[in-house]
C-alpha cells in the first residue's frame, strides 16, 4: 500500500464532506478494517479499499480521491454498511464522492459518456436499429431508440437553473 | 413520534453485541416475542473464545484453572459481581442452551466442563478461556503436549506472523516452526485481511486443493498444523475435515486480530438463528427517542439517523455495552447512560477515573463503571430502586466488573442475558 502524502492535504475538505447529507458520520471511522475485509470488489482489485478511501478523505486528500478511479469501483452491495460497528454508511459516502467528484469534473471518461447516453438516449446503454432487428427476429416488438421523457427531464433541469 | 410504521412486541433488546444477541436468543427460545435493535456489535472483533472466568484479583493477575472456583472466589470479594446474582446454576444452564445450539447451527464448541484450556493468541501469547470453537481443539492439545507442530502464515496477510507466534513462544514450545505461504487466489493483490472474503475463497474448492498441495511440503515431521481461522464461513467442520485428511495430521485454527472470522460465525450464527425464530432486526438502527406508553410500557423511536419504526413493548433488555457500544459515555465531569439517563455508578468525580499509570495491572474505576441492578436485573434509579418496572440490563453496561482484565467477557454477556430474559417472563410471564 503506498503511504499517504498529508503535504498535499486540504484542511476544509473533512467538514465539506461532514456537511453532506449523510457524511456527518464517516468521521466517527475507528480504522478496524472492517469494511475492507468485507468488500467482494477489494478481492479481485485491491485499488479499491473503502477503509483506505476514508482516511484519504479525513486527511483531506482532495486530488488524490477524485483524480483517481477508484471510488467509482464501488459496487453499492452494501456489505460494508451492514458490518461496520460504526454505523458508518460507507457506499452512501462513496456516493458524496462521486457527486462532489462530478461538480468539480473529476468523473472518468467512461462515466462521463454513459451519463451523455442517458442525456441523449434515456438509457446507458442505448438501443439502435440493428438491436432491434435482432429483436424483431426473435419475435420481439421494437422498442425506441431514444428516450424524449428523460431528455425532457433534463432541459426541466436546466430551465429550473435559471430561473430558481 | 411518528406512528406511521408501528411495531408492537413483548421485549426490545437494545444491543447487537454478544449481550443483546443472547438477550435475543434466550427470548425467542422462550417465544417472547422480540425486536432488536442496534449497531453491529463487537462481537466480530471477538477472538471466538467464549471466557467463563479467568482472572481474580486483578490486582494479584491470579489467573483461575477452575473458573468455578475463581468465580466463588469472585463472589466471596466482590458481592456485588453480577455473576452474584445469576448464581452457579444459572451460569451452567446458560451455556449449555447456548452450546447446544452452536452446535446444533454447525458451530459446535470444546470446553471441560470445570476447568478453563489454554490456547496460544495471535501474538504469541498463551491465553485461558473457558470454550474454543472445535477447530481450535487440536491447538489445545498440540499446546498441552508441545508437540511437533507446525504453524501457517500467509503472503500479504500482515495482521498474522506465525514466525512471531513461534519466536513468542520458543522457550515454552521448542518443537514449534513457521512457515509462509502464498493464499489461494489472491496473488493479483497486495494485501489481504481477515475477514469473510477471505473465509470464503476456502469455501471454494479449487482454492483447498491448492491450499493443501502449497501446504504439504512444509509439513515434514510436525504432528499438527495451525494457520489463521479463516477456514470458512459456513462449512468450516468440512474444510477442517478435508484438510485434515489431505494433510495427514490434525489441523487448528488460530484466532486473529480483527476483523475475527470465528467472531462473525458466531454473530452470524446468532442472526440467522433469531431471524428465523422470528426476532425483527432493523439493521444498523439505534433508539432516538423514547417514552413510557400506557401501564408502564415504553414507547421507542427508532431509526439509523431519523425515526424510522415505532416500537411499542412491554418491556426492555438494555444491553447497550459501554463506552463503545455507545450504553456509556463521557462528558466533561460524568459518565452517563446514552438512553434513559439512568443513574451510573462511578467514582465521585473525573479525577478517580483512572489512575496515572494507564497500563497500571489494577485497571482503573472508569473500567467498573456502570448500571446498579436488583436481583431481576433492573437498573436502580437514584433511591435504589427499580428505575422502572419492565427495564433490564445485560451484559458490559452493568457495574462492579471489569470483564477485559477479569477474562469473563462472554460468560457475563451471556449469563446475565440469561437471567434478565428470566426475570422479564417471571415478573411479566
Amino acid at each position: 500500500m503506498d503511504s499517504i502524502k498529508s503535504e498535499q492535504a486540504d484542511s476544509n475538505f473533512r467538514s465539506e464532506l461532514a456537511k453532506q447529507p449523510g457524511g456527518e458520520i464517516f468521521s466517527t471511522c475507528l480504522m478496524c478494517r472492517t469494511c475492507t475485509a468485507t468488500c467482494p470488489i477489494t478481492k479481485i482489485n485491491d485499488k479499491f479499499n473503502p477503509f483506505r478511501i476514508i482516511r484519504l478523505a479525513l486527511f483531506g486528500l482532495r486530488k488524490e480521491i477524485f483524480t483517481s478511479d477508484f471510488i467509482w469501483l464501488c459496487s453499492n452491495c452494501y456489505a460494508c454498511q451492514e458490518r461496520c460497528p460504526q454505523g458508518v454508511n460507507i457506499p452512501e459516502f462513496m456516493s458524496i464522492l462521486k457527486n462532489l467528484a462530478v461538480k468539480e469534473g473529476y468523473a472518468p471518461a467512461g462515466i462521463k459518456a454513459q451519463m451523455n447516453f442517458i442525456k441523449g438516449e434515456g438509457r446507458i446503454y442505448p438501443m439502435d436499429e440493428f438491436d432491434n432487428k435482432k429483436r424483431n427476429k426473435s419475435g420481439l416488438p421494437s422498442l425506441p431508440t431514444s428516450c424524449e421523457v428523460v431528455k425532457g427531464l433534463f432541459s426541466e433541469e436546466k430551465d429550473s437553473e435559471r430561473d430558481p | 413520534m411518528s406512528t406511521s410504521k408501528i411495531i408492537e412486541c413483548q421485549l426490545a433488546i437494545i444491543g447487537r453485541g454478544m449481550a443483546g444477541m443472547a438477550s435475543a436468543f434466550f427470548a425467542a427460545n422462550r417465544g417472547i416475542s422480540t425486536v432488536q435493535i442496534g449497531i453491529t456489535g463487537g462481537t466480530i472483533f471477538a477472538s471466538g473464545f467464549l471466557d467463563l472466568m479467568g482472572v481474580h484479583p486483578i490486582e494479584e493477575k491470579k489467573s483461575w484453572r477452575d473458573p468455578w472456583a475463581g468465580i466463588e472466589a469472585l463472589i466471596r470479594d466482590i458481592p456485588n459481581h453480577p455473576y452474584a446474582r445469576v448464581k452457579k446454576k444459572g451460569i451452567r444452564a446458560a451455556f449449555e442452551e447456548v452450546l447446544s445450539f452452536l452446535k446444533e447451527v454447525g458451530l459446535p464448541y470444546y470446553r471441560r466442563k470445570e476447568r478453563n484450556l489454554e490456547m496460544i493468541t495471535p501474538l504469541g501469547k498463551v491465553k485461558r478461556t473457558y470454550c474454543v470453537p472445535q477447530t481450535m481443539l487440536s491447538g489445545v492439545r498440540a499446546l498441552e503436549e508441545k508437540r511437533p507442530c507446525l504453524l501457517v502464515g500467509f503472503r500479504g496477510l500482515n495482521d498474522f506472523s506465525a514466525r512471531q507466534i513461534v519466536a513468542t513462544l520458543q522457550d515454552k514450545w521448542p518443537d514449534l516452526r513457521a512457515t509462509r505461504i502464498s493464499f489461494p487466489d489472491a496473488d493479483h493483490v497486495s494485501e489481504l485481511f481477515t475477514g469473510e472474503i477471505m473465509a470464503q475463497t476456502l469455501e471454494i474448492s479449487k482454492n483447498r486443493k491448492k491450499l493443501i498441495q502449497a501446504v504439504c511440503p512444509h509439513v515434514k515431521d510436525a504432528q499438527a498444523v495451525g494457520m489463521p481461522a479463516i477456514f470458512g464461513m459456513y462449512r468450516t467442520q468440512e474444510i477442517v475435515k478435508e484438510l485434515e485428511e489431505k494433510i495427514g495430521v490434525p489441523v487448528f485454527e488460530i484466532p486473529t486480530m480483527p476483523v475475527s472470522v470465528p467472531g462473525l460465525r458466531l454473530n452470524d450464527a446468532f442472526a440467522r438463528h433469531l431471524s428465523l425464530k422470528g426476532v425483527r432486526h432493523f439493521s444498523q438502527s439505534r433508539v432516538l427517542e423514547v417514552c413510557r406508553g400506557p401501564n408502564g410500557s415504553f414507547v421507542l423511536g427508532i431509526g439509523n439517523k431519523t425515526t424510522e419504526y415505532t416500537v411499542r413493548t412491554k418491556g426492555i433488555i438494555l444491553a447497550s455495552g459501554r463506552f463503545w457500544g455507545r450504553g456509556l459515555y463521557a462528558d466533561r465531569r460524568r459518565i452517563r447512560e446514552g438512553i434513559f439517563d439512568l443513574p451510573v455508578y462511578q467514582p465521585r468525580d473525573r479525577k478517580g477515573w483512572h489512575r496515572e499509570d494507564f497500563l497500571d495491572s489494577r485497571g482503573h474505576s472508569a473500567n467498573r463503571a456502570g448500571l446498579e441492578i436488583d436481583d431481576s436485573f433492573r437498573p436502580l434509579d437514584s433511591s435504589g430502586q427499580p428505575a422502572f418496572e419492565t427495564l433490564f440490563a445485560a451484559g458490559s453496561i452493568l457495574a462492579h466488573q471489569d470483564w477485559m482484565r477479569m477474562k469473563c467477557g462472554s460468560g457475563l454477556a451471556i449469563a446475565t442475558a440469561y437471567a434478565a430474559v428470566n426475570a422479564f417472563l417471571r415478573l411479566n410471564g
